[in-house]
């Protein structure tokens, strides 16, 4: 059971949602510090602080030709998603069959409400 | 010295093309030649009482075994042997990868013994990892360009006119040995690397294989942190799309890392 969104930005997560399978969300900031969850609670705070820091290190990694469109980091357990806001990274936890092409543009929806 | 290719009516065979019977040539240059062709399939090689089979996949051995190894072992072990029948069977093709490396490095690894890491090899009944099929077939993808690529840096093993020997050997595929050239004028454009398990550069094609491989190995660190920080499991890949542009890393069973860089199109 997830507590109904209260604000714009978790209203946004929430949408995320639509997609088929996906388990929740979250935005990171250019430190690596969490800003806006909807997330199960099996996803901790201690665990978005350890994993953060280390997400926006890749990101940054991967973006020496410009910001990427979209990533998408394959686990055997599931993906995590990550497209840019602008100076941070919107992160999305998803099944390994998530139907990408949706999720980039849900993504895209999501990531704009972040950025107005 | 050399190997002879023989052996019964394939369904590619019987579909058309021509049947092969030759003598004195090597292995190296039929296994180089089913790359060049982008050949799909499985050969078996006898030689003497040691016989073993190469699997392949659009050019490149995604399995192989012999009595006793399975791997890039089976295949190096394979291609040491100086002599013997390379024959195309019907046999079906194996259901899981276990070759992780490219064409290209396992023929200059029987050349030159000690290019691939001891790692890669692994005896026949080893437990596979799980996600080994999974990555391998990504790497299917992002190797695709091995064998093109060897005929544009003009390798010094390959045939002196690999076009001449595919007519020669399979001329029922020779049509398609101009889409290998002309894959090769695009090569370029892709670049390509597989990195050892400690970071190491073990080959690779294209423009800046050094950054990428620098790049590749640092991503595959840092995804495996992840992982664990977030209780994910172990990375299988990641693909990053940046304008037309697509970067991927492909973790193997056995800790190598293998990442490509180019158009989205490629």
């Amino acid at each position: 059971m997830h507590s109904t969104p209260i604000n714009p930005k978790t209203k946004a997560l929430h949408s995320l949602r639509d997609i088929d399978g996906v388990y929740g969300s979250f935005v990171l900031n250019a430190a690596g510090q969490p800003t806006a969850r909807d997330l199960p609670a099996v996803f901790d705070d201690a665990t978005l602080e350890e994993s953060g820091s280390r997400i926006m290190r890749l990101w940054e990694a991967v973006s020496d030709s410009g910001p990427p469109e979209y990533a998408l980091l394959e686990f055997s357990e599931y993906s995590l998603f990550l497209r840019p806001v602008g100076n941070s990274c919107l992160c999305v936890v998803v099944p390994l069959n998530v139907n990408v092409l949706a999720l980039n543009l849900a993504s895209r929806w999501a990531a704009r409400q972040f950025e107005a | 010295m050399g190997a002879a290719i023989t052996g019964e009516p394939t369904a590619s065979s019987r579909s058309g093309g021509f049947r092969a019977h030759l003598e004195g040539v090597k292995l190296h240059d039929l296994v180089l030649l089913q790359g060049l062709v982008r050949a799909s399939g499985v050969f078996v090689v006898l030689s003497g009482e040691r016989s073993g089979s190469l699997h392949f996949f659009e050019g490149q051995i995604f399995h192989a075994e012999t009595t006793d190894l399975s791997g890039d072992a089976a295949a190096l072990e394979i291609l040491s042997w100086s002599e013997g029948e390379f024959i195309s069977s019907d046999r079906a093709a194996a259901e899981r990868a276990t070759v992780s490396s490219p064409l290209a490095t396992l023929l200059r690894s029987a050349v030159e013994p000690g290019a691939v890491e001891p790692g890669a090899t692994e005896p026949i009944g080893a437990e596979e990892h799980p996600n080994k099929t999974g990555v391998r077939r990504m790497q299917r993808h992002g190797l695709r360009d091995d064998a093109s690529a060897e005929l544009s840096r003009g390798t010094t093993d390959a045939p002196t006119s690999p076009v001449g020997l595919a007519a020669a050997a399979t001329p029922g595929n020779a049509a398609r040995t101009p889409q290998a050239a002309l894959r090769a004028a695009e090569a370029p454009r892709v670049t390509h690397v597989l990195v050892s398990p400690h970071g190491e550069l073990i080959d690779g094609h294209g423009a800046d294989t050094r950054g990428l491989a620098s790049r590749i190995a640092y991503v595959a660190r840092l995804a495996e942190l992840i992982g664990q920080a977030m209780g994910s499991g172990t990375t299988r890949c990641l693909k990053v799309r940046v304008g037309g542009s697509e970067m991927s890393m492909h973790r193997h069973a056995d800790g190598h890392v293998s990442g490509s860089l180019g158009p989205v199109d490629s």
